[in-house]
C-alpha cells in the first residue's frame, strides 16, 4: 500500500481522482496543507522533482515522485480498482482516455468562460455542448445495461470519467440539459454519494440553473494591469449586461434568431451610448481606413508610405512618437508584449480615428517599448475620453513636424518595421488598425 | 414458500453468522426460527436479527429514512413478490421494480442493503428461467439483479443468470 504527499491547491478535481482511489485502497495520502498554489510550486526544490512544477503532483514515503492525476491515481490504486485481468485493465484505461480526451475538453471549453478563468467565445461553447452532448450519449449508451464502466464495481474508470465530469455537472448541466441522460445520472450520483467519494468531494449539489459567462468574474481575474478606471469601467459594462439579461431571454423566446445576431462575437452585449469622442474634431481629408486598407493590403516603403505623404493632412491630424517612461521595469519579452496589447485593447475605441505601430526593442529583461501614431486633431488623442487615460501617462508623447526629413525616416522605419531606430535593436512590433 | 428457508439460510452464510433451524409454521408457511435468545417469527424479523447478530446494521439503513425505506422493501418482498400467483402478477411486479430502479443503482441510497439482498434472493427464481426479451424488458431490473448478483458471497450455490449486453430486440417496434 502506497502512502505519502499530494500536492495540490485545495478543489482540484484532478487531484480528487487520486484521493479517492487512495480513499478505495486505503493508501495513506496526505495532502500538503501548506501548499501554496503558484508559489510551492515554482520553487527550486519543488521543480527539481517536479519539472513541470505542475500539480497534482505525489511525492510517495519511499521517496518516489509522480505527476500526472491518473499515474497517481494508479500508484495510489490497487487491484480492485485497476482491474484484475489484462481485459479489465484495458477497458479501464479505455474509459480513463476517454474522460481526458472526449469529456475534458469540451467539459473545460464549456465552464471555465462561466467561472471567469477563460474568455467566452460562443462558437467554441457551441462546440464543446455539442461535443458533451455526443460524449454522454456514448456513455449514456453504455451504462444503459450496466452499473458502472467496468465489471459490476467501481473502478478507477469510474472515478475518472466522474471526476471529469463535475465541474460539468456543477456548473453546467441543469435538469433540462441532463434529462436525456438518466443512465449516467444514475451512475453518476450513486458514485458521488458513496462514502468514498463523499469524503473527498464533500456533499455535491447537481446543478440547478446552467452557468453562463461570467464577465464580471472574469475582468476581476484578469484586469490586474488595468487599473481602477478600467475595473469601474467593466464593473458597469456587467451590471449593464446582468440587467439586459432577462430581457435577452424574453427575446429568445420570441425571435432567437435576432437576438443571436444583436450579439458580439464575445457574446458581451455592446455598450449602448458610444459617442465617438472623435466626432467633436473636424473631419480633415485624410481617410484614415483607406490608409488602413493600404498599410495591410500594400507593400508599405513602395506603396503605403508615399499614399500616406500625399494623402496626409496636416491641418487636422497629427503624427506622434512615443517612448516608455520606465523601461527598467520591463522584464521578459512576451511581457512588454502583453502591456502593449492591453493598451491596445483599452483604447480600442479609438481605432476608427487612429493608427499606431508599437516596436519593442532588446530582449529578455532589457528592453523598451517605443512607437509612431497617427490620429485625428493636434492634440493628444487620449485626452478626448477618460477611457483611454490608463497607459498614455507612461510613455513620453513628441509631436513630429509631418514636413520634415527626419520624421519620415522616422515614420518609415516604424511602419516598416526596418532600419536602425536609432542604434536600438527591433525585437518585435505591434500595428494598432 | 420454500424460497423463505433458503434466503435465511443463504443470508447467514453471506453474513457469517448461524441461522439456526428454520420451520415453517401453519398454512402460510411462517418461517419460524427458535434461538436461544427467543422465537422470531416471519422473514422480516429474522433476517433484521441476523444482520444486527452479524453486526453489519448499515445494511439496515444509516439514517431514520433509510430504515424506513430498506423496511418498505422487506415488506415488498413479502406481501408482493412472495404472493405472486402466476405470470400475469409477476409481470405487474416487475415493471414496478423496473420503474423505480430506472435512476437508482441500489433500492436505498447509493449503497448496498438488506432490500437488494432480500429482493435478489426473491427474484432469483424467476430470473433463472426467464427469456432474454424478458430480461431486456425490464432492463433495469436486469442491470441491477447482474449487479448484486456479483456481491462477494452473496450467490453461493444460486446459479450465475447471463444478460446480454447489446440489445437484440428493438424495442421501438413493440
Amino acid at each position: 500500500m502506497a502512502s505519502g504527499t499530494l500536492y495540490t491547491y485545495p478543489g482540484n478535481f484532478r487531484a480528487y481522482k487520486a484521493l479517492i482511489a487512495a480513499e478505495y485502497s486505503g493508501s495513506k495520502v496526505t495532502v500538503d496543507s501548506s501548499f501554496v498554489f503558484g508559489e510551492t510550486n515554482k520553487s527550486d526544490d519543488f521543480l527539481a522533482k517536479f519539472p513541470l512544477g505542475k500539480v497534482p503532483a505525489f511525492e510517495s514515503s519511499s521517496g518516489d515522485c509522480i505527476f500526472e492525476s491518473n499515474a497517481i491515481a494508479h500508484y495510489v490504486g490497487n487491484s480492485k480498482l485497476l482491474g484484475s485481468s489484462q481485459k479489465d485493465q484495458a477497458q479501464i484505461q479505455q474509459w480513463i482516455n476517454f474522460a481526458d480526451n472526449e469529456i475534458l475538453p469540451a467539459s473545460c471549453t464549456w465552464v471555465f468562460p462561466c467561472l471567469g478563468i477563460t474568455q467566452y467565445n460562443k462558437q467554441e461553447t457551441e462546440k464543446a455542448k455539442e461535443q458533451m452532448k455526443l460524449a454522454l450519449g456514448v456513455l449514456n449508451h453504455y451504462l444503459q445495461t450496466r452499473t458502472f464502466l467496468v465489471g459490476e464495481r467501481i473502478s478507477q474508470a469510474d472515478i475518472a470519467v466522474a471526476c471529469n465530469l463535475l465541474l460539468a455537472y456543477q456548473y453546467v448541466l441543469d435538469q433540462n440539459f441532463r434529462q436525456a441522460y438518466t443512465n449516467v445520472n444514475r451512475w453518476f450520483v450513486t458514485l458521488i454519494n458513496q462514502p468514498q467519494f463523499k469524503k473527498v468531494i464533500g456533499d455535491f449539489k447537481l446543478c440547478e440553473k446552467m452557468a453562463e459567462f461570467d464577465a464580471k468574474k472574469y475582468a476581476e481575474l484578469h484586469g490586474g494591469s488595468g487599473g481602477k478606471k478600467e475595473k469601474e469601467k467593466k464593473d458597469k459594462g456587467s451590471a449593464q449586461q446582468q440587467k439586459q439579461e432577462p430581457k435577452q431571454e424574453k427575446k429568445k423566446k420570441e425571435k432567437p434568431k435576432e437576438e443571436e445576431e444583436e450579439e458580439d462575437d464575445d457574446g458581451i452585449p455592446r455598450e449602448k451610448e458610444s459617442k465617438d469622442p472623435f466626432a467633436q474634431l473636424p473631419k480633415g481629408t485624410f481617410d484614415m481606413d483607406a490608409f488602413k486598407r493600404e498599410y495591410s493590403n500594400k507593400d508599405t516603403l513602395t506603396e503605403a508610405l508615399p499614399y500616406l505623404w500625399e494623402k496626409f493632412d496636416k491641418e487636422n491630424y497629427s503624427i506622434w512618437f512615443c517612448e516608455y517612461k520606465y523601461p527598467q521595469e520591463l522584464k521578459l519579452v512576451f511581457m512588454t508584449c502583453n502591456l502593449v496589447s492591453g493598451m491596445f485593447q483599452r483604447v480600442d475605441k479609438m481605432r476608427k480615428c487612429a493608427f499606431g505601430s508599437m516596436c519593442i526593442f532588446g530582449e529578455d529583461n532589457n528592453n523598451t517599448i517605443s512607437g509612431v501614431w497617427i490620429w485625428r486633431g493636434k492634440d493628444l488623442a487620449f485626452l478626448l475620453s477618460t477611457d483611454w487615460q490608463v497607459d498614455y501617462e507612461s510613455y513620453t508623447w513628441t509631436k513630429l513636424d509631418p514636413d520634415t526629413e527626419e520624421t519620415k525616416t522616422v515614420v518609415k522605419e516604424y511602419l516598416a518595421w526596418e532600419g536602425n531606430f536609432g542604434g536600438k535593436k527591433f525585437n518585435q512590433g505591434k500595428i494598432f488598425k | 414458500m420454500a424460497e423463505a428457508g433458503q434466503s435465511i439460510a443463504a443470508l447467514a452464510t453471506y453474513l457469517g453468522v448461524k441461522a439456526g433451524k428454520v420451520t415453517l409454521d401453519g398454512r402460510d408457511k411462517l418461517p419460524v426460527v427458535k434461538g436461544k435468545t427467543g422465537t422470531r417469527r416471519g422473514l422480516v424479523s429474522i433476517t433484521k436479527h441476523l444482520v444486527r447478530a452479524a453486526e453489519k446494521n448499515s445494511l439496515l439503513g444509516n439514517t431514520a429514512e433509510d430504515q424506513a425505506a430498506v423496511d418498505q422493501w422487506l415488506e415488498y418482498r413479502v406481501s408482493q413478490l412472495d404472493r405472486c400467483q402466476g405470470d400475469k402478477e409477476l409481470a405487474g411486479v416487475l415493471k414496478e421494480l423496473n420503474a423505480y430502479l430506472a435512476d437508482k443503482v441500489y433500492f436505498v441510497n447509493h449503497t448496498l442493503s438488506l432490500a437488494d439482498i432480500l429482493l435478489y434472493y426473491g427474484l432469483h427464481t424467476h430470473f433463472v428461467g426467464m427469456p432474454f426479451y424478458d430480461k431486456e424488458n425490464y432492463m433495469h431490473v436486469s442491470r441491477w439483479f447482474d449487479n448484486v448478483q456479483h456481491e462477494k458471497g452473496l450467490r453461493q450455490t444460486f446459479p450465475y443468470v447471463h444478460f446480454l449486453r447489446t440489445q437484440i430486440y428493438d424495442r421501438m417496434s413493440h
